[in-house]
């Protein structure tokens, strides 16, 4: 089971910089679908590579549906080398994301969100017409509830 | 939700990001979008909208451990 809490608590406290997108950021807009894991669009400077390491080094991350034994190393040269992540963890699952379609990288991204404060922990969210142009720019089919989801909620959070 | 005060909140993961307003984004109608809309239940939607993102995510949290109770109970019953 995904700990939402456990996961964001972890980089919080490592003090990564991110930007929680997904299901996860529709359920903080209050979008009503369950979601299962944590997207974060992180930035890919230096220190915050070092900081994302050490959040989850204690969470064993392992790479999401690879074989069992499958040569995998947790730290900055492994992060260097990719771009996103699906992981699992003993926290849950967790999609890193060095970049997200319609939206770029997370310097890109910054102007287009919001703090958000849960599990008494301040975090960063993408904006709700961003979160929705996101998963249009996507484009996969099985994002077309959740996408009229978020717009009938932007319709409703616009309503006087 | 008993609502935090500012000591004891968690930590801030930034101090260096800016407070600032989203730039407007233009989502121009999608006909496919608009057909799917008809089917979303706009009344469990203003229900959510009453919660703060913190009851939000709190409940999404609990949802998930549900889950997770029921499926290790059906496998337990398998």
């Amino acid at each position: 089971m995904t700990s939402f809490e456990q996961l964001l608590r972890s980089l919080a406290e490592a003090r990564v910089d991110f930007i929680v997108v997904g299901g996860i950021a529709g359920g903080l807009h209050g979008a009503a679908r369950a979601t299962y894991d944590l997207d974060v669009v992180y930035a890919r400077d230096t220190q915050n590579l070092a900081r994302l390491v050490g959040a989850l080094g204690p969470l064993d991350p392992y790479l999401r549906g690879a074989p069992p034994g499958l040569p995998f190393r947790w730290d900055t040269d492994t992060l260097v080398r990719g771009l996103n992540f699906t992981l699992t963890t003993s926290a849950g699952d967790i999609d890193l994301l060095g970049e997200v379609t319609g939206g770029g990288p997370y310097e890109h991204l910054l102007p287009h969100t919001i703090e958000v404060e849960a599990f008494g922990i301040t975090c960063r969210s993408v904006t709700l017409p961003k979160l929705i142009a996101l998963k249009r720019a996507a484009g996969r089919p099985r994002d077309l509830d959740a996408i009229a989801e978020l717009e009938v909620l932007l319709e409703e959070q616009r309503r006087p | 939700m008993t609502r935090l005060s500012r000591n004891q909140r968690g930590p801030r993961y930034t101090e260096s990001v800016p407070q600032h307003t989203a730039p407007s984004i233009t989502l121009p109608p999608d006909p496919v979008i608009e057909a799917y809309k008809k089917d979303i239940d706009r009344t469990l939607l203003r229900e959510t909208l009453k919660l703060t993102p913190a009851q939000r995510l709190q409940r999404l949290q609990d949802f998930v451990q549900d889950v997770a109770i029921l499926r290790g109970a059906a496998r337990r019953k398998a």
